[in-house]
């Protein structure tokens, strides 16, 4: 009965605004662990990264179809509530620019995704520095709210273009 | 070394159980930290999700348990929720997980010291579900039983006893040395 967090894929940034990880959730698993590494973007000013699921063919899904929530903890500022009901997006404040040292890090689990009877949920908890927010952590949740299949993963820059993923590593495990 | 998630016992509910045990006899003590997966829970009446602990597999339900957590949830202002000396476990904190449609629970929780005799046994825990109001909910967070004696295993429910699990995937694992 014995088995481990296995391993599925990893991609790495492009230099785009958008980074996918596609064709990585499958029946095979129940729950997924997605790690985001090393994250920074093009600019010093600082921008943050929404997160959306890719469909059973590969299209982030960009409908008003996402709940979220979630806490931000700042290091030198107040704590902010972050919420939305039927929104575009999951915009849970991963957020980065390309300060020296500074960067977006965190960890994402992803329940049920390929499971065409359900919604998809996800939890993240993010660890990122900038010169906007200094330290900021997140706790966050979020639900894709059709019940379809999700086979991807998804961070694109909030605004829509101006600010390019420079570095940064997603790799997706599979919960066994 | 590389370190690894081992699987020790696994409940996949399929048709109404009043509750689900993992560990107990399948318990395995070798490991200092387990993990607890689970996905699609649902209930056949709204009720809130608990848990117990194990001690020599019988379940305690002595009023040692508190806990505390922030309710994130997707419609308004978010909310604190704690407790002390009661006799259950509440991870979805007392909010009532749904029957309808996609209404389901699905949580990761950490279990410590659950093999420690002198310490009390600690759970944390980062839910997200669909509540019976149909708001997506997170009850993110921990709960402690505070009673310093070995544990193995837990125990989960709806409260109320007057509610099944209908549904939904149980996995604990033991994170390895």
């Amino acid at each position: 009965m014995a088995t481990n967090l296995e391993f599925i894929k990893s991609v790495t940034a492009t230099g785009a605004n958008s980074l996918s990880i596609d064709e990585v959730f499958t029946t095979d698993y129940d729950v997924y662990y997605i790690s985001l590494q090393g994250f920074d973007q093009n600019s010093t000013t600082a921008a943050r990264y929404v997160y959306r699921f890719l469909d059973s063919t590969g299209t982030v899904i960009t409908a008003s179809e996402y709940d979220y929530a979630g806490l931000d903890m700042r290091s030198g500022t107040a704590f902010a509530e972050r919420r939305g009901t039927n929104a575009t997006s999951m915009d849970l404040y991963f957020i980065m620019d390309n300060g020296t040292g500074y960067g977006g890090t965190g960890g994402v689990y992803v329940y049920n995704p390929a499971d065409t009877g359900s919604y998809t949920f996800l939890t993240a908890q993010t660890s990122a520095y900038s010169n906007d927010t200094n330290l900021l952590g997140t706790k966050a949740i979020g639900v894709h709210k059709v019940a379809e299949a999700i086979r991807g993963f998804n961070i694109t820059e909030f605004s829509g273009g101006a600010f390019t993923i420079d570095n940064g590593k997603m790799s997706v495990f599979g919960v066994k | 070394m590389a370190g690894s998630l081992i699987k020790i016992d696994e409940e996949i509910v399929t048709s109404a159980v009043a509750s689900v045990t993992l560990g107990g006899s399948d318990w395995d003590s070798s490991y200092d930290v387990y993990m607890v997966t689970m996905t699609g829970v649902t209930p056949d009446v709204d009720k809130a999700l608990a848990m117990r602990v194990l001690a020599g597999g019988v379940e305690q339900s002595t009023s040692n348990y508190d806990r505390a957590y922030k309710i994130m949830r997707a419609d308004t202002t978010f909310q604190n929720a704690s407790s002390t000396n009661s006799n259950l476990g509440f991870i979805s904190s007392g909010l009532s997980v749904g029957t309808d449609t996609n209404e389901e629970f699905q949580t990761t929780q950490y279990l410590f010291n659950f093999n420690n005799s002198s310490e009390y046994s600690f759970v944390t825990n980062e839910a997200v579900f669909i509540s019976s109001t149909a708001v997506a909910m997170s009850t993110t967070g921990g709960l402690v039983y505070t009673v310093a004696e070995a544990h193995n295993g837990v125990s989960y429910f709806f409260e109320g006893g007057t509610a099944n699990i209908e549904a939904g995937t149980f996995t604990l694992y033991g994170l390895k040395k």
